[in-house]
C-alpha cells in the first residue's frame, strides 16, 4: 500500500517529468537549430537537472531523520543565542553575500542572484538559504521548547534571523524574500511564538516591504501595473497581459502539447516564472488541474507525515511544516502572478519552472519528508505518551528524562 | 494523558496553513477557468489568433497581339522601402548612402523620405502610431538591388513587387492601357480584359511568432493562386505601326491638332489598329487662314478637349476613338443614301434635277452643293456627295424611316468594345426630329459619331456574301482560329443595297486616287478601294453655329473592292491654317491619302493578293 512518503516521491517525480517536458516545449523557437523531439528532451539540460533532483531526493530520503538533534539532546544547555544558530545564520548570510564577490558573483538581468563555482556551475544561494533557514529555525525553536519560544526575546532572535536573511535576499529578489519570511513566520508561530507578540512585528515588516516598493521605480511600476495592466499594454502591462492571454488561450483541453503560441516570443520568461501560463495554454484547465492536484498531493501527504512525527521530534515537525508552507506559498504566489492576481514577481513554480538549484533543493527538502515518513511509518497516538519515547536513542542524555518530566508536570 | 501543547499547536498551524493554501490553489483553478471561459472585456482584444496572411499573387496573364507578339508580361522585381522606426541615424547620412546605391539624386530621395520621417518623429513625440513604410524607389535593376542589399543600412528593406512590362508596349500603349499599383487593369485592354488577365490570388495564412516569422500553417490555410489567362488582342502590332506612322506624318504635315485612325477587319469585327494622336499646338497658335497671331486678334480655337492624363502616361489618356464625338459630314451620306435606297423611294438610275449649286426645300431652307450639277442620277448623287440630292430624296421618306434606318447601323449606341468612357454618339431623338433634322441628317449634320461607330457601320458595305449588309460585333480580342465563334450580326441592309453603295463608293475611291496622283502624292496602287469622304465644321461649344474655318476631315474606306479585307477610317482633327489655305483640308484631300497608304501597306502586309490591273483601273 502506498504510504505518504511514496505519494510525495511520486508527485515529485510527476512534477519533475512535467517540468522537463514543458520547459522543453516552452523552449521551442523558430530560430532554434534542432527540433524538439523525445531524444532532445531526454538529452536536455533540464533532464539532467531532473536526474540530479531525483538523486538528491532519494539521498535525503535515506537520511536517518530520527537522529536530528531535538530538545532532548540540548536539555539545559539551551541559550538565547545558541552558537549553532549564530554560526548557521552567519554562514547563510555569508553565502548570500557571496553574490557580490567580483569573481564568484554573477549578475543576470540586473540582479546579483547567482554564484558561479568552477567545476560545479552556477546556483542561486537564495535557494540554499531558503531551505537552510527553515532548518536552522526549526532546530532553534525545537531546542528552545515551546515555553521559551513564547518569550519575547526568543521571538526577537528567531524573527530577527529570519528578517535579516530574508531582507538580504529581498534586496535582489523581493519575492523570494517575502516567501522566506512567510515560511519562517508560519514555522515560528507553530513553534510557540505568541501571535499577539508577533503582531508587533507586522507594522515594521509591512513598512519594510512598503519601503522596498516605494524606493524602487520598477517595483512601484509593477504594483501600479498590477492594478491596471491595460493602461500600458505595450510596455509595463505587456508581461501580465501576455501571461493572462496565454492562460485564456488554453480553454478546457488546451491547444495541445507543443502547440502553444505565446511561447514564441510573446510571453517573456516562459521557461521559468511563467511556465504555468504555457501549461495552461497547451494543456488547458485539465493540465492546470493536474499541476494543482500534484501540489495538493505533496502538501497533504506531507501533512500526513508531519502528523506521524512524535512530539519529541519537534525539529523534524517544524522543518516539515516550514517546507510544506514554503512550497505551498511559492506555488500560490507563482500561480497568482501568472493568472493576474498578483504583481509580477520572480518566483518560480516549484519543481516545474526551469532551474537546477530550485529543483534539486526543493526535491532535497521533500526527500527529508520522505525520510521522516520512513523513520516514523506507524501512526502515532495523538496524545503525548511514554510510548512516544520508545524509539529514543539508547544513548540519549540523562537530561532528557528531566526535561520530559518537566514538560509533563 | 493530556495532549502536548506544542504538538497540537504544530498540527493545528500546519493544518490551517495547508487548508488555506489548498483553498487558494483550487480557487486559482477557478481563476484559470474564468480567464479561459469568460475573460474580461479589457483582455478580450488581446486574445486573438496570431495569424498573418500573405497573399500569393496570381501571375497576371500576358497580353499578345493577334500574331503572338508579346505586348505585356509580368515579372517580379525589387523595390526599396524604408522603415522610419528602424532607419539608421543620422538619417541624412543614411539617405545619401542609399541614394548613391540607387544611382539617384539625393535630393530626390530626400524629397520622398524626409517629409515622412519628420511625420514619423512628430507622431512619436505625440505618442501616436509609428510610420513603418515609406517607399523610396520604383522597381530596381538587379545591380541596384544588389547595391542596396550590400549597404546593410538598418531600416532599409527590399520588397518584391510585380512589374508589368512588354517589349512592344510602347507601340500600342494607348490600346494596351496599364495596370494600377495593385496590378489590376486601370486603362485600355488591361482594364477591358481584367477579369481574364487577373486570375485568382491565393493566400497563405500562417501562425506567426512575435517577430512575425511563420510557425505553421493551419489546416486549410493555403489557397493556391491561379494564373490569369493570356489574352490575344485583335491588334496587329505591324498594322498599328503602319497606322501610327502614316497618321503622325499626315497630322504633322497638315499642322493638324490631332488625328484618329482605326483599322477593322469587316469579317470578324476585330480592331486591327487604333491610333489617336493629339498635338500640342501651344498658346498663341496661328489664326485660321494663315494669319499671324495678333495680340487680341482671332486665334485658332482648341477644338480637342484637353486630356491632362495623357501627359502623365499615354495609356492614362482617354481613347478618343471611343470617347470623342465628331460630326461625320458627308461620310454619313453613305448610310442615309442606303437607307433611302432600301426604302424603295428612289431607283439607282433615277435622274434627279438638282438644279445647280442651291436648292430650296419645301419648307424654305436653302441647301447648297460645293459643285453644282443640274442633273444627276441617284447613284451619282452619292459619288458627287450631293447635299441637294440627299435632301430631295429625304423628303420622300418619313422621319421614322430615316431615324430607324440610321439607328440600325449602330449610331447613337455604344459599340460595346469595352473602353472606359465610350460615348454613344448623338442622333436626334424621335420627338425632336424635325423637318430640319430630316434634311440635315441626310447629309451628315445634326448627328455625332465616334470613329469606332463609324468604322463598324461601314463594315455593312464591306462584308461579303450573305453577310453583306450586316453589322459585326466590334471586338478588341482576337478570334481564336481553333475555336470559331459565331459572329453576332444584325442585318442592316439587303445585300443588294450594300453592294450598290459599295459600287458607287468605288468611284469615290477612284476619284480620291486621281486627286492624289494629281498632287503627286503617290503613283501606283495595287489594291482597289471604295470609300467616302467627309468635311465637317466644328460646332461651337455651348453655342449655336460653327467655328469659322476649322474642320474635322475624315475618310472611311475598305478594300479591295471585290473582297474587302480591311475597313480604314482616318479622322484629321482641325487641319492647320496653311492646309486650309491650300484647300487641302477636305476629307478627300486631307484624310483620303492617309487611308489610301494605310490600306495599301496593310493589305500588302496581310498578304492580300494584289488586284488585277484592270480591276484597279476599272475602279478608277
Amino acid at each position: 500500500m502506498l504510504r505518504a512518503g511514496h505519494v510525495i516521491g511520486l508527485c515529485v517525480l510527476a512534477l519533475l517529468c512535467m517540468g522537463v517536458v514543458m520547459v522543453n516545449s516552452a523552449d521551442m523557437s523558430v530560430q532554434r537549430a534542432e527540433a524538439v523531439t523525445f531524444g532532445s528532451i531526454i538529452g536536455s539540460r533540464s533532464s539532467w537537472y531532473m536526474l540530479a533532483a531525483l538523486v538528491a531526493m532519494l539521498a535525503a530520503a535515506c537520511l536517518p531523520a530520527r537522529w536530528l538533534p531535538d530538545a532532548r539532546w540540548m536539555g539545559a544547555r539551551v541559550t538565547l543565542l545558541h552558537p549553532v544558530l549564530l554560526i548557521g545564520a552567519f554562514a547563510l548570510l555569508g553565502l548570500l553575500l557571496m553574490v557580490y564577490l567580483p569573481v564568484l558573483g554573477r549578475e543576470v538581468k540586473g540582479s546579483a542572484r547567482w554564484i558561479h563555482v568552477p567545476l560545479i556551475g552556477s546556483f542561486q544561494p537564495s535557494e540554499v538559504v531558503k531551505w537552510g533557514m527553515l532548518l536552522l529555525l526549526a532546530l532553534y525553536a525545537a531546542w528552545q521548547g515551546a515555553q521559551r519560544m513564547a518569550r519575547f526575546n526568543r521571538l526577537v532572535v528567531g524573527f530577527g534571523v529570519a528578517a535579516v536573511l530574508s531582507g538580504v535576499v529581498a534586496t535582489e529578489d523581493l519575492g523570494t524574500g517575502v516567501l522566506m519570511m512567510a515560511g519562517a513566520t508560519v514555522l515560528l508561530v507553530a513553534a510557540g511564538v505568541s501571535a499577539w507578540k508577533l503582531a508587533l512585528f507586522i507594522p515594521p515588516a509591512a513598512g519594510a516591504v512598503a519601503l522596498a516598493v516605494f524606493t524602487s521605480d520598477y517595483r512601484m511600476r509593477r504594483v501600479t501595473t498590477f492594478l491596471n495592466p491595460f493602461e500600458d499594454p505595450a510596455d509595463a502591462g505587456y508581461h501580465m497581459i501576455q501571461s493572462m492571454t496565454a492562460v485564456a488561450n488554453g480553454e478546457v483541453f488546451g491547444r495541445g502539447l507543443g502547440f502553444g503560441l505565446q511561447k514564441f516570443g510573446y510571453l517573456p520568461e516562459d521557461r521559468t516564472d511563467f511556465l504555468f501560463a504555457v501549461i495552461c495554454e497547451e494543456l488547458g484547465v485539465v493540465g492546470a488541474s493536474i499541476v494543482v492536484a500534484l501540489y495538493l498531493g505533496v502538501l497533504w501527504a506531507g501533512l500526513s507525515v508531519l502528523r506521524r512525527i512524535p512530539a519529541h521530534a519537534d525539529a523534524c515537525r517544524l522543518f516539515a511544516l516550514g517546507v510544506l508552507a514554503t512550497l505551498g506559498f511559492q506555488a500560490v504566489i507563482n500561480i497568482g502572478v501568472v493568472t493576474g492576481l498578483g504583481p509580477t514577481k520572480g518566483i518560480a513554480l516549484p519543481l516545474l519552472s526551469s532551474g537546477g538549484t530550485g529543483w534539486i533543493l526543493t526535491a532535497l527538502s521533500l526527500g527529508v519528508l520522505i525520510a521522516m515518513d520512513r523513520a516514523w511509518p506507524a501512526p502515532v497516538d495523538d496524545e503525548y505518551s511514554a510510548d512516544s519515547y520508545d524509539d529514543e536513542p539508547a544513548d540519549a542524555p540523562a537530561v532528557f528524562v528531566r526535561d520530559r518530566e518537566r514538560v509533563l508536570s | 494523558m493530556t495532549p502536548a501543547p506544542r504538538f497540537e499547536r504544530i498540527n493545528t498551524v500546519a493544518t490551517i496553513t495547508l487548508v488555506v493554501v489548498s483553498v487558494v490553489l483550487v480557487g486559482m483553478l477557478g481563476r484559470v477557468a474564468q480567464l479561459q471561459i469568460a475573460p474580461s472585456e479589457s483582455l478580450r482584444p488581446f486574445i486573438q489568433e496570431r495569424l498573418s496572411v500573405r497573399p500569393e499573387i496570381a501571375p497576371r496573364g500576358d497580353v499578345f497581339d493577334r500574331r503572338g507578339r508579346l505586348l505585356a508580361a509580368t515579372r517580379t522585381g525589387e523595390r526599396v522601402f524604408v522603415d522610419p522606426a528602424e532607419f539608421a541615424q543620422p538619417w541624412d547620412e543614411s539617405m545619401i548612402r542609399l541614394a548613391r546605391a540607387l544611382g539617384a539624386d539625393p535630393a530626390d530621395v530626400g524629397a520622398r523620405l524626409f517629409p515622412r520621417l519628420a511625420e514619423h518623429a512628430r507622431r512619436m513625440e505625440a505618442g501616436g502610431q509609428p510610420i513603418r513604410y515609406v517607399r523610396v524607389s520604383d522597381i530596381l535593376s538587379d545591380q541596384q538591388a544588389e547595391s542596396v542589399r550590400a549597404l546593410k543600412i538598418r531600416g532599409v528593406h527590399l520588397e518584391l513587387a510585380a512589374v508589368r512590362e512588354g517589349a512592344h508596349a510602347f507601340v500600342a500603349s494607348s490600346i494596351l492601357g496599364r495596370v494600377d499599383v495593385d496590378h489590376a487593369g486601370q486603362f485600355g485592354a488591361e482594364r477591358v480584359f481584367n477579369a481574364r488577365l487577373q486570375g485568382r490570388d491565393g493566400r497563405l495564412r500562417y501562425v506567426r511568432d512575435a517577430r512575425g516569422g511563420p510557425l505553421w500553417i493551419e489546416h486549410g490555410g493555403y489557397t493556391p493562386p491561379y494564373a490569369g489567362e493570356p489574352v490575344f488582342l485583335s491588334i496587329d502590332l505591324r498594322l498599328q505601326s503602319i497606322a501610327e506612322e502614316e497618321l503622325e506624318r499626315a497630322v504633322t504635315a497638315q499642322d493638324a491638332a490631332g488625328g484618329r485612325a482605326i483599322v477593322v477587319d469587316p469579317d470578324s469585327g476585330e480592331i486591327l489598329a487604333l491610333v489617336d494622336i493629339i498635338r500640342d499646338l501651344g498658346p498663341g497658335a496661328a489664326a485660321p487662314w494663315g494669319q499671324r497671331p495678333v495680340p487680341g486678334g482671332p486665334q485658332r480655337r482648341t477644338i480637342i478637349p484637353p486630356d491632362p492624363n495623357r501627359l502623365i502616361h499615354p495609356a492614362a489618356g482617354r481613347n478618343r476613338n471611343a470617347t470623342d464625338l465628331y460630326e461625320p459630314g458627308s461620310t454619313f451620306k453613305a448610310f442615309t443614301w442606303s437607307v433611302m435606297t432600301e426604302a424603295g423611294v428612289v431607283k439607282l438610275d433615277e435622274e434627279l434635277k438638282t438644279g445647280g449649286r442651291a436648292w430650296r426645300t419645301p419648307y424654305g431652307r436653302t441647301i447648297r452643293d460645293v459643285f453644282g450639277r443640274d442633273r444627276q442620277t441617284w447613284r451619282d448623287a452619292l459619288i458627287n456627295s450631293s447635299n441637294i440630292a440627299m435632301s430631295m430624296i429625304a423628303e420622300r421618306i418619313t422621319h421614322k424611316q430615316m431615324r430607324d434606318g440610321i439607328m440600325k447601323f449602330g449610331f447613337g449606341q455604344r459599340t460595346g468594345v469595352g473602353y472606359e468612357g465610350e460615348r454613344e454618339g448623338r442622333v436626334p431623338p424621335a420627338r425632336g426630329w424635325s423637318k430640319y433634322s430630316q434634311t440635315s441628317v441626310s447629309f451628315g449634320q445634326e448627328v455625332a459619331v465616334t470613329p469606332v461607330q463609324m468604322a463598324r457601320a461601314f463594315c455593312v458595305f464591306a462584308r461579303e456574301g450573305e453577310q453583306a449588309g450586316t453589322i459585326p460585333e466590334l471586338r478588341l480580342s482576337a478570334v481564336d482560329p481553333l475555336v470559331p465563334e459565331t459572329q453576332v450580326v444584325r442585318r442592316v441592309l439587303p445585300a443588294s443595297v450594300a453592294l450598290a453603295a459599295r459600287d458607287a463608293m468605288a468611284v469615290v475611291g477612284q476619284k480620291a486616287d486621281e486627286r492624289m496622283r494629281f498632287r503627286k502624292l503617290d503613283t501606283t496602287y495595287r489594291y482597289s478601294m471604295f470609300g467616302k469622304s467627309g468635311t465637317a465644321q466644328v460646332a461651337l461649344p455651348g453655342e449655336r453655329g460653327y467655328v469659322p474655318n476649322q474642320y474635322i476631315s475624315s475618310f472611311v474606306a475598305a478594300g479591295p473592292v471585290a473582297s474587302p479585307r480591311v475597313v480604314v477610317l482616318v479622322v484629321i482633327d482641325d487641319p492647320g491654317p496653311e492646309t486650309i489655305a491650300r484647300v487641302e483640308h477636305r476629307g478627300s484631300a486631307s484624310a483620303a491619302p492617309v487611308v489610301r497608304r494605310i490600306l495599301e501597306r496593310s493589305l500588302s502586309y496581310m498578304g492580300a493578293p494584289p488586284c488585277a490591273p484592270d480591276e484597279v483601273a476599272a475602279a478608277r
